[in-house]
């Protein structure tokens, strides 16, 4: 058993950076190989010879598989180099810089975002049916369909211009975070609510809770013993994916709500070829979902038996 | 329920459904289940009359959407005006049935023609997603061995990086008009579709009416284009119409973040950034495109769902 995991994990592992490098690859070829620069303006363009010292001096004017080996040299040795748009900082200390902010908000909004997804399904699949169970489904609907920019827009329009009970956005205060939480977090908590009334539904139809109900348990013990525990395992591939997602940040909350995350580097980056960062931002958002992936898959071997790879029982 | 299980397991008979439905065709059935589903329903409804307020945008608007009148810049429409000049029936006919946009373009003529961008977006990414994805899934499930693994290598380096980011990543790059938006989002959004195809030829290729096409001497281009296509058209035709407020949804937002189509083309989401400065006084400038957006958006889910249901009746919600 032990066996067969390690090796089924180096696979995925190996796999992933396979996936990575190959990835790296084509993005750093293709951002090199669209006409213009970094350091290209259309008004007062630099003269040749600075342009010439500028290339050298960020290693430019070499063939660019050179570059790009340069560049893996140095990603092997954690060097990542400097933002071209903002180059008094590496790219290290400007994502330590900014990261942090995009992880507040994103841990905060999963946790309050799963939390209530659950409880609504679990709420919504026991008294199916009835009104609580329409209003849930309602609301997961308008959360999935839904953008977040447009939610966004909504929050701040009543919330803000109309009741003036919430500042419209901004970074430092609790009041500040409302509004990008619940913009941000009301998709997953659709996306959850979802499934675990799905999923609660079908264990509670199921013949073990039937029995269980039937030999006269109570309500209680059938439902964290026998219905919450088989009912809460599927959720583990729902979870999983969307939480890379928030944590690299959304470039419509943040850009809304002014949070100085890391979201608005996505676009900033490619608008001004800023190579290096765009490299970065790419390696970090490959790594967290083939990561997340990976666990994920883990994590529901070890739940649930039956999907264990080299398992004896098959 | 009293179940007939035959040899084969493609025929099985429930014994109450062949009494009530023996009458009625499979497409039939569908049929009446899709509009017994009222939200499925009311969601065609409003594609219909979404998709064609689109197709007859230069007969519905006032005026053209980049004509601007710089005069007339921010006018409220006739019916909202705090000095209250016309009464309810005339504002319909106004010039600016809903006021103008910040350089003055009429703002009812920009929201029909930004139907039709929405539109243009919404059917033609779906249309490339299944131009990429399906013959890839297809072949993959088919063929499978060499072909199969080669297909999942690139579903996993395109799955390595969200779509919407390669989109943006692309859109930035390369520059971003219509065409773009459309091209890019296509081009990094085929995956689902792919693993769809795949997995319905997959499956598909084990059943008997293949091994029958097979022992019959049909060709393996033909079974797969008169049998197994038609087979798997349903699921496919149901990713198909929820990709479109995903496509919708795409435009918009790119749009919002100053990186969908260019003005003068009027878009929804772009038409809610502008107007968002604006939304302590002229508030229904950025509230109308944001209804409009998620209208349509459900409208279309409505409907992906209700087909889903009405087609595939075994298939969980």
């Amino acid at each position: 058993m032990s066996g067969a995991f390690t090796r089924y994990l180096a696979g995925r592992v190996f796999g992933l950076l396979m996936v990575i490098l190959a990835l790296s690859a084509v993005v750093f070829f293709l951002m090199h190989q669209v006409p213009g620069g970094p350091f290209t303006f259309d008004k007062q363009p630099l003269p040749a010879e600075q342009m010439a010292n500028i290339n050298r001096k960020y290693g430019l004017d070499q063939p660019v598989y050179v570059q790009y080996f340069k560049w893996l040299w140095a990603i092997l040795h954690f060097d990542f180099g400097i933002p071209f748009q903002s180059p008094s900082e590496t790219v290290v200390s400007l994502v330590q810089r900014a990261w942090p902010v995009t992880i507040i908000v994103g841990v905060i909004t999963i946790t309050i975002s799963y939390t209530l997804g659950i409880l609504f399904g679990i709420t919504a699949a026991v008294w199916q049916n009835s009104w609580i169970d329409r209003v849930v489904t309602f609301v997961a609907t308008l959360g999935l369909t839904l953008p977040s920019f447009i939610i966004g827009f909504l929050l701040v329009y009543f919330l803000s211009v109309k009741l003036r009970w919430l500042p419209t956005g901004g970074w430092g205060t609790p009041q500040q975070l409302i509004m990008p939480v619940i913009a941000y977090g009301l998709g997953p908590m659709a996306i959850v609510a979802r499934y675990t009334r799905a999923s609660m539904l079908e264990v509670l139809r199921s013949e073990y809770v039937r029995l269980a109900r039937a030999r006269g348990l109570p309500w209680h013990r059938v439902m964290f013993r026998y219905t919450l525990r088989n009912a809460l395992v599927p959720l583990i591939t729902v979870l999983g994916p969307s939480i890379p997602d928030v944590l690299t940040g959304s470039i419509f909350i943040e850009g809304m709500f002014s949070i100085p995350g890391l979201g608005r580097f996505f676009t900033s980056s490619a608008q001004f070829r800023d190579y290096p960062m765009i490299m970065a931002m790419m390696l970090m958002v490959a790594i967290l979902w083939g990561a997340t992936y990976i666990i994920s898959d883990v994590l529901y071997g070890l739940a649930d038996p039956r999907m264990r790879v080299g398992g004896e029982v098959r | 329920m009293t179940s007939v299980q035959l040899p084969s397991d493609t025929l099985t008979i429930s014994a109450e459904a062949s009494r009530i439905e023996a009458a009625d065709s499979p497409m039939r059935q569908s049929i009446q289940r899709f509009f017994r589903n009222r939200l499925a329903a009311i969601g065609l409804v409003f594609v219909v009359v979404i998709t064609g307020g689109a197709l007859l945008a230069p007969l519905i608007a006032t005026t053209s959407y980049d004509y601007s009148v710089l005069r007339d810049a921010l006018k409220f429409p006739p019916c909202a005006d705090p000095k209250g000049s016309l009464p309810f029936p005339d504002c319909m006919f106004a010039k600016y049935p809903l006021g103008t946009d910040a350089i003055g373009r009429d703002f009812w003529s920009r929201l029909i023609y930004g139907a039709r961008t929405s539109m243009i977006v919404g059917f033609s990414v779906p249309m490339i997603t299944l131009a990429i994805g399906l013959p890839l899934g297809a072949a993959a499930g088919w063929f499978g061995g060499r072909i199969d693994s080669t297909v999942l290598r690139l579903v996993e380096f395109m799955t390595a990086v969200p779509s919407i980011l390669l989109a943006l990543f692309l859109l930035t790059l390369f520059g971003h008009d219509l065409q773009n938006v459309i091209m890019f989002q296509g081009i990094t959004g085929w995956v689902g579709v792919c693993r769809l195809g795949r997995a319905q030829f997959m499956t598909l290729r084990e059943r008997d009416f293949v091994t029958a096409a097979r022992a019959l001497g049909m060709s393996e281009w033909s079974i797969m284009f008169r049998h197994v296509m038609v087979n798997a058209a349903g699921p496919i035709i149901v990713m198909f119409t929820l990709g479109i407020p995903g496509a919708i949804f795409g435009e918009a937002g790119l749009s919002f973040l100053g990186l969908g189509v260019n003005d003068p083309i009027p878009s929804w989401g772009k038409m809610v950034a502008e107007s968002s400065r604006f939304a302590s006084v002229y508030w229904y400038l950025a509230m109308i495109p944001t209804g409009c957006i998620a209208v349509t958006m459900l409208a279309f889910s409505f409907l992906g769902d209700g087909l889903r249901d009405a087609l595939d009746p075994q298939g969980q919600r």
